[in-house]
């Protein structure tokens, strides 16, 4: 399996962190078991430094978080994505594959002169 | 909670001191910490090690806590900023509205008060002939509650009351000076207003009415002022509000410097020109005496300013000493000789209701007292004190005595 570049994931955190949530409501570790699901266990983040992530984004205003009982009957902490949140989404989303066009072109060009 | 966890908490909390965030990530973790060992079905120090470094976290942690107390204290700072120049500048206004205030306006007004009230001769001095305190030993019972209900009539054979030569009932120390208990002088007052209420007879039941709160004016009390005040406002205010514009003007006026936060002197000044005015200063000569001498009491508390940068009141309380000789002069009552007042002051020594006033005016009062032994917040209670007595005494306490 391959391991991604710290430096990598950490500068697009905010936007897997961001899908992750959708237009769902999740509790911090429900986040944590998607992301690891959706990358076949490619990604994996240390859930320790989740939380201070969240509650960056809360205090940005992109999430919002309320206290709900689980169906277990324990109360925890529901989050959810904002308007500001999808927005910032989807400006993320654009940088990204605008990026990933060129870093694709680029690599491309730079294999075409080798080959 | 198992120690690895404790540990975990303890070192991802290292150098965040603000409690309720800690209380936050505290609740967050152990949360968290749940979860991960009951979905996999995993022991608590295994869940603890998916957290990863409790150093990398805690970094976090504290780069934002500063970050929002950061942006809490701009958003608070700016709250108490437009706060404070707000105060300050209400301040500034209301000095400036006492400064205009026309002094001629104002006599204006006095005068066409003084031919009102002066003109209502409630408690003419008599020549005090006849006690009513045996008579009214017999209408109360040990524990001074009224036994007859018919007796209001019979109080017109009565010049005076001199609760001192009352035989029965329970006599207490008050302000040093020994009088009935104050319960017999509210409980007549309750009744002559039940009965001024429920009369078929309105005329009557208001002399009745007018009889008793000049009894109780002539016990020569603290108690008996303060209650026949109460009763003769009462039955002015009943008069459809004729004498309320007066009242009011002169409570607005004096509400002109009531906060005033840099010092107390125009209050007092406002006082003193008052007093100026002979005519008004006789008609209401023993009742302002009550309330100086009442709030000196208090003022003495708030007045002490011996921690440092506490308001030193020397001036003010110089000048409220002052008036309050010249009244002691002026004031024949005997409750005036008094030098020391009662320590510690209690709520006791404070007040005596009137008939309609609310018994959760010990509680308040209450309050009063130990807020004013307690540094630098007594400050603000003192000035509270003072703008009471600015009220009693050019607002609607103004009383309407007759020259003595």
């Amino acid at each position: 399996m391959m391991i991604f570049n710290k430096e990598l994931i950490k500068g697009n955190l905010t936007t897997i962190v961001l899908s992750s949530l959708g237009n769902e409501e999740r509790y911090g570790y429900e986040i944590i078991k998607r992301l690891d699901e959706s990358s076949d266990g490619a990604f994996k983040m240390k859930e320790g430094t989740l939380y201070p992530l969240l509650h960056n984004l809360e205090f940005e205003g992109y999430i919002k978080s309320k206290e709900k009982k689980s169906e277990s009957g324990r109360k925890r902490k529901y989050y959810q994505i904002t308007k500001s949140g999808m927005r910032l989404l989807s400006e993320k989303k654009k940088e990204w594959n605008s990026f990933k066009l060129l870093v694709d072109h680029l690599v491309a060009r730079r294999e075409g002169q080798y080959a | 909670m198992h120690e690895t966890t404790k540990e975990y908490i303890n070192q991802a909390l290292k150098g965040v001191w603000s409690p309720f965030f800690r209380r936050r990530i505290r609740r967050e973790i152990i949360d968290h910490i749940k979860d991960v060992s009951l979905e996999k079905n995993i022991n608590e120090p295994t869940a603890v090690k998916f957290l990863g470094e409790a150093n990398e976290a805690n970094f976090l942690y504290q780069k934002l806590m500063y970050r929002k107390l950061k942006s809490d204290s701009i958003f608070y700072g700016g709250i108490f900023s437009f706060l404070f120049i707000s105060g300050l500048y209400f301040t500034y206004s209301q000095i400036e509205e006492y400064r205009l205030w026309s002094l001629s306006k104002y006599e204006r007004i006095e005068k066409n008060y003084k031919k009102e009230v002066l003109g209502i001769n409630h408690f003419r001095r008599s020549k005090e002939k006849k006690n009513a305190a045996l008579f009214l030993d017999a209408v109360f019972n040990d524990k001074d509650k009224l036994t007859s209900d018919n007796f209001l009539s019979k109080l017109h054979e009565f010049d005076h009351w001199d609760p001192a030569k009352s035989i029965t009932g329970d006599k207490r120390e008050y302000f040093k000076y020994t009088v009935i208990s104050p319960r017999r002088i509210t409980q007549l007052a309750k009744f002559a207003t039940v009965a001024l209420k429920k009369a078929q007879n309105k005329l009557q039941a208001r002399k009745n009415y007018i009889k008793v709160a000049e009894l109780i004016y002539s016990t020569e009390t603290m108690a008996g002022y303060r209650v026949a005040n109460n009763m003769i406002d009462k039955s002015l205010f009943d008069k459809k509000g004729k004498l309320q514009f007066y009242f009011k003007t002169r409570a607005n006026r004096s509400s002109g410097t009531t906060w005033g936060v840099l010092n107390l002197m125009p209050q007092i000044v406002s006082f003193e020109k008052t007093f100026k005015n002979v005519n008004y200063y006789n008609a209401g000569i023993c009742h302002h005496s009550y309330d100086f001498w009442f709030s000196d009491i208090l003022y003495q508390e708030f007045t002490k300013a011996s921690f440092p940068f506490e308001k030193n009141w020397n001036e003010e309380h110089q000048a409220i000493k002052n008036i309050k000789n010249k009244m002691k002069l002026d004031c024949r009552l005997s409750f005036l000789d008094i030098t020391s007042p009662p320590k510690p002051i209690n709520r006791k020594s404070m007040w005596v209701t009137g008939p309609e006033e609310k018994p959760f005016r010990f509680i308040y009062e209450n309050l009063i007292v130990a807020i004013s032994q307690v540094p630098y917040i007594r400050n603000l209670a003192g000035r509270y004190l003072v703008y009471r007595t600015s009220i009693s005494i050019q607002g609607d306490g103004e009383k309407i005595y007759s020259k003595l």
